[in-house]
């Protein structure tokens, strides 16, 4: 515990050197400008922010795209609560209950309540993360290839039923990107797959280029085509914007929402593939299900915001622990910060947490540091952050594409590249028409090389004996796990209609 | 999702299946010396095809099925229990597909046209057209943003962050010489 801390406490000591500090005060305005601004989701700003960080050295390009991360869970509150407008899909159950609370004329209350939860879900998980975190690489340092092939499948199928909508196409979805992971040399045997003689496909798809296109360019033609919207803030009423801080009776009456929305948001930030918004939904959903005023909820009370944005944030710490310690995105802006790391030569794992500990504990430090900064711009700040509405969405969206293009050009200056982006744009966008959720297609680009290596090591160590998947504890009981993640939706809704029917007859 | 007649909905199920058998018939041809007893690369986009063959007749069986594809509830539905019907106010019923079409046509104009006439003219070009074609009608910020954004991206990416951006042919290439001798560019 004592050397957890004094590392943590040289981490701090990294993160005040000038640059590293400027990169994180940037990264946090950055990422509350990206949150509430309806136009650019998190996951996007911190793949725009990506190719920014390149001049810059590993700490503080973590730093800053971590800082985002961190910052964009919190921003997009203040537009759901204030306008109805949420900067963020993490933000949709902000719009229930906080929305209501500022039509009584509760703003500054519901802002207040938002702040206190982001301060104390950040600050929870980040201490949790930093528990947790060496236990952990530790006993990945004892891991081997059955067992991560069994967590990473865990995250692939988690990521399919957690997903909101079809799990069919969810699942096709990740497939089609676990595919795309599988064109250019394959690393066991050095053989091209799929790559039909083509140099750009022959070094393979880079999963930045699927998340940049399917994200970042589908996203502007799918605004493209349902019209941008510019809601003005003279239309919306932003005259008047402050927060209130809830008392310590009010916070007091909220301690079990505290804990139980902390709890859900690490657990879901643990889970690979699962990020904010879904931690947001299932903290919202559980408090309507099991809080002390449930029956309550969606009229407007403190619950309805705390329990969302307080698993919102805390997601972060969670998932940061797969991707500090296994090298496990846990979230698709996990996925990026994991794709600044392998940028600058380095791949997270158990062997950079013990080896490279600096880096691993002033990313975070930032987290902690970046909590307290973002509840203290968002606290001074909130005037400023919200005019960012006024910037119209056409001129944001042009400007949205041309990151896409340039952050494409600046991994290899290489104008192939910016085929690739156009192409998975176009997809995304069919995506979204078809009903294709895009983050299992980026999850599934991203682990498909790990899944794939670790599926090919086991199978070749183990003379094709696929039953040991199976056979070992560990890697049976996740990959159990993962099977019934996969099924038991299903098993529960055809369950529920032969009772349904059942009941009819 | 688009469409409501049953060939709307399982025709990307269709299509998708057909891509899919017809790279799982590639990877089943995939040029290397096998091994006895040792699995090839060709098993692991072959289990991958496979199951995405048979998500898809899923899919096809589901859309023909149903009044509407549903393909089983997820968790994440189910215990958010409200994202159904919650209503987030940000539904967007009208949609112009003519426009995303273009829209696209814009973007691998773009890419063509980049190495030939250079980044500068060619992202102002592009800067100025995308907001007429979302619609935009105010001239001034159609013009300021064009400029500024062509400008500031080349200024910022080649002389601080150090991206070789396009230069394009002559004539253009003088110009974007010329525009980096007046930002100090060497």
């Amino acid at each position: 515990m004592l050397d957890i801390l004094q590392h943590l406490g040289a981490g701090f000591i990294e993160v005040f050197a000038p640059l590293n500090f400027l990169a994180l005060i940037v990264g946090l305005m950055l990422g509350l400008f990206v949150a509430v601004l309806p136009g650019l989701t998190l996951v996007m700003g911190v793949v725009l922010a990506l190719p920014f960080t390149y001049g810059l050295g590993l700490t503080a390009a973590i730093v800053l795209l971590t800082a985002m991360y961190v910052s964009g869970t919190y921003g997009g509150a203040f537009t759901s609560i204030l306008f109805r407008i949420p900067g963020e899909p993490m933000d949709v159950p902000l719009l229930w209950d906080g929305y209501k609370m500022a039509q009584r004329g509760e703003a500054a209350k519901a802002l207040g309540y938002t702040l206190f939860a982001a301060l104390v879900g950040g600050l929870i998980s980040a201490s949790v993360m930093v528990m947790l975190a060496q236990p952990i690489a530790r006993l990945a340092l004892t891991l081997s290839a059955p067992e991560y092939f069994a967590i990473i499948l865990f995250g692939l199928t988690s990521v399919v039923c957690l997903g909101g909508g079809s799990q069919v196409n969810a699942f096709i979805s990740l497939l089609l990107g676990l595919f795309l992971s599988t064109v250019g040399v394959d690393v066991t045997y050095g053989v091209e797959r799929f790559s039909f003689g083509l140099p750009v496909l022959s070094d393979g798809i880079e999963y930045i280029a699927v998340m940049v296109g399917a994200y970042g360019l589908g996203e502007v033609i799918i605004r493209l085509e349902h019209g941008f919207q510019s809601p003005s803030l003279k239309d919306v009423g932003g005259g008047g914007v402050k927060t209130r801080l809830p008392n310590l009776r009010e916070l007091s009456a909220l301690k079990a929402t505290f804990a139980r929305s902390s709890i859900i948001g690490i657990l879901v930030g643990i889970v690979p593939g699962a990020g904010a918004t879904i931690a947001s939904f299932v903290s919202y959903g559980v408090e309507g299900q099991y809080g002390r005023r449930r029956d309550q909820i969606g009229a407007g009370i403190p619950e309805g915001i705390v329990a969302p944005q307080t698993a919102a944030t805390s997601s972060v710490g969670g998932a940061m622990i797969p991707l500090m310690t296994m090298g496990i995105p846990g979230s698709g802006a996990t996925a990026i910060i994991l794709g600044a790391f392998l940028l600058h030569g380095m791949q997270p794992g158990p062997q950079v947490f013990f080896n490279s500990s600096e880096i691993v504990y002033a990313v975070f430090a930032s987290i902690f540091l970046g909590i307290i900064g973002m509840c203290i711009i968002g606290y001074f700040f909130i005037k400023l952050l919200v005019k960012v509405l006024d910037a119209p969405e056409a001129v944001v969206s042009a400007f949205v594409v041309m990151f896409c293009f340039i952050g494409a050009l600046a991994a290899r200056n290489n104008i192939n590249d910016l085929w690739m982006i156009v192409s998975f744009g176009v997809l995304g966008w069919l995506f979204e028409k078809y009903g294709f959720p895009i983050a299992p297609l980026v999850l599934g680009s991203i682990l498909g090389p790990l899944a794939e290596s670790n599926f090919m090591t086991t199978l070749i160590s183990y003379q094709n004996d696929w039953t040991v998947f199976f056979t070992r504890p560990v890697s049976g009981i996740i990959i159990a796990l993962s099977i019934l993640a996969l099924v038991f939706p299903s098993l529960r809704s055809l369950w529920h209609r032969r009772r349904a029917s059942g009941v009819a007859t | 999702m688009i469409g409501t007649s049953k060939l709307a909905r399982t025709m990307p199920f269709a299509a998708i299946m057909a891509v899919s058998g017809y790279f799982y018939y590639l990877a089943d041809h995939l040029d290397y010396a096998p091994m006895p007893g040792r699995v090839g690369p060709d098993l692991w986009p072959k289990i991958i095809l496979g199951l995405m063959i048979a998500a898809c007749l899923v899919g096809i069986v589901n859309a023909v099925r149903a009044r509407r594809t549903t393909g089983g509830e997820s968790l994440f539905a189910m215990l958010a229990g409200e994202t159904e019907t919650g209503g987030d106010g940000t539904e967007q019923t009208r949609s112009w597909p003519y426009l995303a079409l273009a829209g696209i046509g814009l973007f691998i104009a773009y890419v063509l046209l980049l190495d030939i006439i250079g980044f500068v003219i060619c992202t102002a070009v592009l800067i100025a057209a995308f907001l007429y074609l979302g619609r935009y009608r105010n001239r001034t910020v159609i013009v300021l943003a064009s400029l500024v954004g062509s400008l500031g991206f080349f200024f910022v990416f080649r002389r601080i962050v150090y991206v070789s951006l396009p230069l394009g042919r002559e004539p253009f290439l003088s110009l974007s010489v010329w525009l980096m001798q007046v930002m100090g560019m060497s």
